[in-house]
């Protein structure tokens, strides 16, 4: 058991798919252990609230861990898993607010309005190793990710994060591949604006 | 020698006189020797042009500073370009051709590479981060979900030891009426090594292919 176990840790994740495809549990597992850290980051982003994190996290886990068979190209994953990832943070907010946060920011298509600062950030929990100087700026990143609106929050945290392709993005959150592109580079140029002091060198 | 002495005196004046610069005794005292000595002639004719070339040099690099300043001021449309290009460019989305000419500006104004090197340290910040944040998450939720997704109890111990319990009991229980001299019917033995087999196949957790290769 050992021995099969140490086995899978040596695979790609290309090949653990494939194996766990095919019902092979410890294979699966392994997936999991590899991802659980990159998704909850992901949704320690995504949300400011920064409520049921962990929560979060085990459903998404556990919602690709279900539907793995339904994925017919392992090299897919990243995009086919983070759209699990993205209707799971929308399906919650849109239960946490009547009102879905994205209209009045999507209502400026035209992409001249400016960005505007969410200014309730409630419950707001700061990560231990905030007293340190590089905990205070990895805090300061993570206020700053969080004060942009959701559909800006949403195309940096795929691209800077995840590493996803503009087009894979488009899919994703149903947007045109133009409007991800600006989405990106304006909320690059408010985190530039939010993190100067830190970007000089 | 006097001569000599007067010569290098006007010399000196040469530049104020041309300008007008001096008081009207000496701007007549130079006029005078001027008009006697071809030497200090000679080099007051040289100055001259020397004066006025060197003037309408200047004069021309103020309409071309003028001019670039208009360019320049052209150039801010070209620059906002660059600028909104830019994100996408550092993500390797642009076309090839957009991408070209953004290589194109940044060798024309090297000042623009600055504002690539600061998206780079922005990735950096972000990247470093993203590993605080992953370091957080201390719980391994693998077997709970594997185990959800069978949907069984996520109560490992408890599992394993049910199944290594109810795996051992009917082996022996089989063994035994394989092995013991119980009359049985030929048929009821063979069922019974059938389902030997069949039990080592579904609950032994590793051998599947020993197990199936003991079906045939
Ligand atoms: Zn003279």
């Amino acid at each position: 058991m050992h021995l099969v176990k140490r086995h899978h840790k040596n695979l790609s994740r290309d090949n653990l798919i494939l194996l766990a495809q095919q019902d092979d549990y410890h294979a699966l597992e392994e997936l999991i252990k590899r991802e659980q850290k990159n998704v909850y980051a992901s949704f320690y982003y995504l949300d400011p609230n920064r409520q049921d994190i962990p929560d979060l996290t085990q459903e998404a886990l556990f919602r690709m861990a279900k539907n793995i068979k339904k994925l017919r190209d392992p090299k897919k994953f990243q995009s086919w898993f983070n759209q699990i990832i993205t209707n799971l943070f929308h399906d919650e907010m849109r239960k946490k607010y009547k009102k879905p946060q994205t209209l009045s920011i999507d209502a400026d298509t035209s992409e001249q309005s400016n960005i505007v600062n969410i200014t309730e950030l409630r419950d707001k929990k700061k990560l231990p190793a905030e007293s340190t100087l590089a905990g205070e700026l990895n805090n300061k990143i993570i206020s700053a990710i969080h004060t942009l609106p959701e559909p800006f929050r949403v195309a940096i945290v795929l691209r800077e994060l995840q590493g996803l392709s503009y087009e894979e993005i488009s899919n994703i959150t149903q947007t045109s591949i133009g409007t991800i592109k600006s989405r990106i580079a304006r909320a690059r140029t408010k985190l530039q604006e939010n993190l100067k002091p830190y970007l000089i060198q | 020698m006097t001569q000599s002495i007067t010569c290098k005196k006007v010399t000196s004046l040469l530049a104020l006189y041309i300008d007008n610069k001096l008081d009207p005794r000496m701007q007549l005292f130079v006029k005078q020797h001027l008009e006697i000595c071809p030497y200090c002639h000679k080099k007051y004719i040289m100055l001259k042009q020397l004066i006025s070339e060197l003037r309408n040099a200047y004069k021309d690099m103020i309409q071309d500073t003028a001019a670039e300043e208009k360019h320049r001021q052209f150039n801010i449309k070209e620059y906002e370009k660059f600028h909104t290009n830019l994100s996408a460019y550092f993500d390797n989305e642009l076309p090839l051709n957009e991408s070209v000419s953004m290589k194109k500006y940044m060798i024309k104004f090297p000042n623009a590479r600055k504002d690539l090197e600061e998206m780079y340290n922005l990735h950096k910040i972000i990247n470093s981060s993203l590993l605080c944040v992953k370091k957080t998450l201390n719980e391994d939720y693998s077997k709970t979900i594997c185990y959800r997704v069978l949907g069984k109890n996520p109560d490992f111990k408890k599992q394993i030891t049910l199944k290594i319990a109810s795996f051992v009991g009917i082996i022996i229980m089989l063994a035994t009426l394989i092995t013991a001299n119980i009359p049985i019917g030929k048929t009821v033995k063979e069922k019974s090594i059938k389902l030997f087999k069949k039990t080592i196949y579904v609950h032994s957790p590793i051998n599947h292919e020993l197990a199936s290769d003991l079906m045939q």
